[in-house]
């Protein structure tokens, strides 16, 4: 978006005011709205709207092998792709590049190894047969609408997705002794796995906007913004990454301090809002579910 | 396989010649100058429009009609199992170029010279008749936007199986590989717009499928009106023209 030298001004005198466009302040979110089951085909689907930015995410479960390196674990494969009605107008594979930054960094928040040890979900309890077969959950999603703070929503939305996924569950028969088991999956609904997402963190993307540090701008105040760091919070305000987003403009390190002292006060917010968002739409969900 | 029971009924509940439940929402995006969601069953297609405006290449803009641009892409999560494979492919290109240029013929183009109307589209969910839910949802976008149409396309899909014409295939019968036809009409005009076949078949075959899809088409055009007008009252309500 193009932008004069006037408009940023204004914007950025805004900023420094404590007051922005939308009438918001420097540490508000705009309405973060979140649904649960939005697709059927998925084993969990959220979606998330931050202001006029719109995120879709699908996670589905598979069987397939465990690699070598972690047997006893599952595994999380994630995808973004941004969809051409996003309002971004990338020329040429821009849309594909963008994918594969928000990819990575939505990666860096969930798994923190390659192979997801160490993260915020237990991958253990993802395997059916050590050795020989798990669950990968594939988390795919898709940036509907952009008009910015596209990775705070991939984050929401994808936690929301996982606490919304239902792993079917499995009876293990073995069938000989040399351990080639027989997997029977269980259909009904109602009887399925559900993952622990208590310690999934959200990205909190903290931006300079002149001497002001502000969360959650929209396109427009993106233009203007210098420096901005993505911090990945839990719900306790526990650090669990940090990452400058690429292209930003460089950072002072007294601020570095300041920006992530800022997201771990903000993140148990949102992360608090978050669960009752997922509260009250898992309950209307039962609901639906046993009428 | 059993694709029409013996009380006539297809395996999604369906009569032979019955379409499936249409919806069409408009305004579902916030930053484009329109956009709409059309639904037929559990096919599910959003598009955006941009525009019209000054033409981004210079060099590509038409002096005495609007340039038609479009964009498509389906979600990694729009079909049933397996992952489909990233990026353009060939078949998503082409359909994108079946859509515009259902779109050039629809559009006043002569209208708007120098300009340039962007239409992206994205699939969510892809349950068979992809292509007519791509034309549908793209002509509600372009209404939704205010740019001026000759008249109204809509577009519908029918399939040759077990010596029956069928309405509306969704993914399931269309997977068997026989006679599938797209056909995408101007309703009042009463021109067809595009048509295409991909299978052998014969010519009287051809013919009955081609005229229950017209059908189709006269029949999603008729819910697709509606749902605008319906649209349309619903905004003069909400700034007091009515």
């Amino acid at each position: 978006m193009l932008h004069s030298k006037a408009e940023r001004a204004y914007l950025q005198q805004g900023f420094d005011a404590g007051l922005r466009s939308d009438g918001r302040g420097c540490h508000d979110w705009r309405p973060v709205e979140v649904a649960l089951a939005q697709l059927p085909q998925a084993s969990g689907s959220a979606r998330c709207c931050v202001g006029g930015t719109e995120v879709l995410v699908s996670v589905k479960a598979e069987v397939r092998t465990p690699t070598e390196e972690a047997p006893g674990c599952g595994g999380i494969q994630l995808a973004v792709e941004v969809s051409p009605c996003a309002g971004l107008r990338l020329q040429g594979r821009g849309d594909e590049e963008l994918g594969a930054e928000l990819t990575r960094a939505l990666e860096r928040c969930l798994l923190s190894q390659a192979n997801g040890a160490g993260g915020c979900l237990d991958l253990s309890a993802l395997c059916i047969v050590a050795g020989k077969s798990c669950w990968v959950l594939c988390v795919d999603a898709l940036v509907l609408s952009a008009d910015g703070c596209v990775l705070d929503a991939l984050s929401i939305a994808a936690k929301a997705a996982l606490a919304d996924t239902r792993i079917p569950l499995v009876e293990v028969t073995q069938a000989d002794e040399d351990g080639d088991a027989e997997l029977e999956l269980d259909d009904d609904p109602t009887h399925a796995a559900r993952l622990d997402t208590a310690r999934v963190p959200v990205l909190v993307t903290v931006s300079q906007v002149g001497a002001a540090l502000a969360v959650d701008l929209n396109a427009e105040e993106g233009a203007c913004a210098g420096a901005a760091l993505e911090v990945a919070v839990d719900a306790r305000g526990r650090l669990c990454g940090a990452t400058m987003r690429a292209h930003s403009a460089p950072l002072h390190p007294s601020s570095l301090q300041e920006m992530l002292g800022l997201a771990q006060r903000l993140g148990p917010r949102l992360l608090r809002e978050l669960d009752r968002q997922i509260g009250q739409s898992a309950a209307a969900a039962s609901v639906a579910m046993q009428e | 396989m059993e694709f029409v029971s013996p009380e006539g009924l297809r395996i999604d509940g369906r009569r032979p010649q019955e379409l499936r439940a249409l919806q069409c929402k408009f305004g579902v995006l916030s930053c484009c100058d329109g956009s709409a969601l059309f639904q037929a069953g559990n096919t599910k297609v959003f598009a955006a429009v941009y525009g019209p405006r000054v033409a981004d290449i210079r060099g590509q803009a038409l002096h005495d009609r609007a340039l038609i641009k479009c964009e498509y892409a389906h979600a990694a999560f729009s079909t049933g199992a397996a992952r489909r494979r990233r990026g353009r492919s060939r078949k998503s290109t082409e359909l994108a170029a079946l859509v515009r240029g259902a779109l050039e013929q629809t559009i006043l183009v002569e209208l708007l010279p120098r300009a340039q109307v962007e239409v992206c589209i994205q699939v969510l969910f892809a349950d068979g008749g992809v292509t007519a839910a791509c034309i549908n949802a793209a002509m509600l976008a372009v209404a939704d936007a205010g740019i001026p149409v000759r008249d109204m396309v809509a577009a519908c899909g029918a399939g040759h199986l077990e010596a029956m014409p069928l309405l509306d295939l969704n993914h399931t019968e269309a997977a068997t590989g026989g006679l599938e036809v797209c056909v995408a009409l101007h309703p009042a005009l009463d021109r067809v717009v595009l048509l295409q076949a991909d299978a052998k078949a014969s010519v009287d075959t051809l013919e009955a499928v081609t005229t229950l899809a017209l059908q189709g088409c006269k029949a999603a055009a008729g819910a697709m009106r509606e749902a605008l007008l319906q649209h349309v009252r619903s905004l003069a309500a909400r700034r007091g023209a009515i």
